[in-house]
């Protein structure tokens, strides 16, 4: 398993195209494709958190009420090209990659914040890890760590995906998340070991 | 007028502007909701000084709560329904440009409505006819300035919202305001004339007074069947100009909910069967369907093996539409209806006419040799789970490509891929048309913003500005 640099990135985005590592679209290849890495965008929509509509977060309640109370803890925003979004100090948004990806089997990656971005305190993922066969946009946790809010567009590069190849012969990557085209709702609920640790039916402890 | 209707009507302007002005601040996926909203929080204002004035007539001020109601606030489900949590957000600005470009000097506002059907309504005339008798002729002419000359509302069922497929006959509802256009060059008095003698051709009623009441009442019912025919057809030929056969894949879905493909419409709508045979013409003329054998024209010599299986399925499919279109159920229908036989005689003969307005109406048609260039790489992309935004052969040679081709592509992705996967797997059936939509959106949102950025001024090295 090795770091792709920017001469094997560009190698493996030009394949044929069922073996192709897709990033679509790539606005700008100068700007974005760096040795060992690649600049993603931010998109439109993004996906905020009702803190009245909910007291707290369970996720071992069970599937249909968590799958419920999710869905209203949380609510979605679009944005045109060129409009503001502010993200206040504090504030967990789910934001998603303007890009859509598709990885072949042979490759996996991790998203990272950019550095310019992350000094002025946003971070933009939590679960960094992308899969080997992963297809679609990539939902971002965005999460203002500084002091005053910033202002932030669609379009703007906030992201930086590492590439690296995979050891070992690939296997299938299988998804809750189905080529998403836009940031996802958390679905931790399909998780079916939650319930047991969270209130099982039957216990001896 | 007294103190009551007063104070009323400015509660009401006052409850309508502080609604739009809600409204006004809602997302929206363009400008034109956003206008519309300030515009009618400009009118409320107007009307709340005019109330307070003391040169207003009573006349006047009596007539502006009933305007409120009547006139203003139902307009404001329009841009309620605009929101682009309520719209396909992302097809919204080309939509809009397909409009302006067959209508120039016209604004769209896309929109949702409970009721299934896709429709089209001017928002400005009436707006524009009522309140000239309630503001001064300055005040009336500063507040339409703002306004596009035309400003239409096109709105489609609200729960098909993600189906980017369907959204194909917005180019159907955005041709209706050429109708009149096309009937202002037509020989009305003649025409008239013409249908009067055949229709005095079968009134046999010997009472000359009966005769002449039911002869008019049979004319005029004609004309109007007639005129619905012809403006269904001018308005499916201009869909099928822009949009080429995704404009008969998005009819025939429509058609296939009807209760009858056979009837003419209690709003004098023609047959379904009578349209889709129609636009199967078109396309036939237009050279995207072979006449001979109604399969699709215009793929490429070498078919990629992955995509190879579309192109059998997609012609079996326009087998069977050439079939249905074959019936002639529609036709038996409209000859033994009266005055139909007679409208639909006369509307057959003004045809050629009505497709020559179609045809020269659509400045950016969409050709076989578009859908041939790109087509076809586009269904190898959504065969990959791909968005058909761009043909990317490489990283460096790739290139846009149209809305139309993004559209035909998932119609035939549809019809070719998904359709056999109904008959296995349902539910499989439906997460793969909700991934195909997904795609589809994302894809125009892409193309969009792939075509702007490209027109950026770029920094040379030296810091000056260089086309992209």
């Amino acid at each position: 398993m090795g770091l792709l640099s920017k001469r094997e990135i560009y190698r493996w985005l030009n394949k044929e195209l069922e073996k192709r590592l897709v990033i679509t679209p790539i606005l700008d290849p100068d700007e974005q494709i760096h040795q060992g890495s690649v600049d993603l965008r931010l998109s439109t929509t993004f996906i905020l958190t009702q803190k009245t509509a909910f007291p707290m977060m369970d996720a071992t309640q069970g599937e249909q009420t968590l799958k419920e109370e999710i869905q209203r803890y949380q609510f979605r925003v679009s944005k045109r090209p060129h409009e503001q979004f502010i993200l206040h100090p504090q504030q967990l948004v789910l934001g998603g990659t303007l890009e859509y990806l598709a990885f072949p089997p042979g490759i996996g990656g991790y998203v990272l914040s950019r550095s310019s971005w992350g000094r002025l305190g946003l971070i933009i993922a939590t679960a960094t890890f992308v899969n080997p066969g992963f297809k679609g946009c990539l939902t971002l946790e965005l999460l203002n760590l500084g002091e005053v809010p910033l202002v932030l567009y669609p379009g703007i590069r906030v992201a930086q995906l590492v590439l690296h190849t995979v050891c070992g012969k690939p296997g299938i990557h299988k998804s809750r998340y189905q080529f998403p085209t836009e940031p996802e709702f958390s679905r931790v609920y399909e998780d079916e070991e939650l319930e047991f640790w969270g209130k099982p039916k039957d216990s001896a402890f | 007028m007294n103190d009551d209707l007063r104070s009323s009507a400015f509660l009401k302007a006052e409850q309508i502007f502080e609604h739009s002005a809600r409204l006004k601040i809602l997302p929206f996926p363009s400008l034109n909701p956003t206008l519309f909203a300030t515009f009618i929080c400009d009118v409320c204002e107007k009307l709340k000084s005019r109330m307070s004035s003391p040169d207003g007539g009573d006349r006047e001020t009596t007539l502006i709560p009933i305007f409120l109601v009547d006139q203003i606030a139902p307009t404001l489900r329009f841009i309620e329904g605009a929101s682009s949590e309520n719209t396909p957000a992302s097809l919204v600005v080309p939509v809009e440009r397909i409009g302006e470009a067959v209508l120039p000097g016209s604004k769209f506002m896309v929109c949702r409505q409970w009721r299934y059907n896709y429709s089209v309504r001017e928002l400005r005339r009436r707006l524009e006819e009522d309140l000239k008798g309630l503001l001064p002729e300055a005040e009336h002419n500063a507040l339409f300035k703002a306004l596009p000359e035309r400003l239409f509302a096109i709105s489609f069922p609200s729960f098909e919202r993600d189906n980017a497929l369907l959204h194909v006959n917005f180019a159907h509802e955005i041709a209706h305001p050429l109708e009149r256009a096309y009937l202002t060059q037509e020989d009305q008095t003649r025409i008239l004339q013409d249908l009067r003698k055949e229709v005095e051709k079968v009134i046999a009623e010997k009472d000359r007074v009966r005769r002449a009441r039911e002869i008019g009442a049979n004319v005029g019912h004609g004309a109007r069947m007639r005129q619905a025919a012809l403006m269904e057809v001018l308005s499916d030929t201009i869909s099928a100009h822009v949009f080429g056969p995704s404009a008969l894949f998005a009819l025939h879905e429509v058609a296939t909910l009807s209760r009858s493909m056979d009837k003419i419409s209690a709003d004098l709508h023609p047959p379904w069967r009578f349209r889709l045979r129609h636009i199967l013409k078109v396309l036939e003329e237009l050279d995207f369907v072979d006449p001979r054998t109604f399969q699709l024209r215009g793929w490429p010599k070498e078919i990629p093996a992955s995509i190879s299986h579309v192109r059998g399925k997609v012609d079996g499919w326009l087998h069977n539409l050439h079939q249905i279109t074959e019936i002639t159920t529609d036709i038996d229908e409209i000859e033994r209806s009266f005055p139909g036989k007679q409208a639909y005689d006369s509307a057959d003969r003004a045809l050629p006419a009505v497709q020559k307005f179609a045809a020269e109406s659509v400045t950016q048609r969409y050709t076989p040799t578009l859908f041939s260039e790109e087509v076809p790489g586009l269904l190898e992309r959504l065969h990959a789970s791909l968005p058909p935004n761009r043909i990317e052969y490489t990283l460096t040679n790739n290139r846009a490509v149209r809305l139309a081709s993004i559209l035909a592509s998932a119609w035939l992705f549809k019809l070719g891929e998904l359709a056999p996967v109904f008959g296995q797997d349902r539910h499989a059936y439906v997460q793969r048309v909700q991934t195909l939509n997904r795609l589809v959106l994302k894809a125009i949102q892409l193309s969009e913003i792939q075509t702007e950025y490209a027109k950026r001024p770029r920094k040379q090295d030296n810091g000056t500005p260089k086309q992209a």
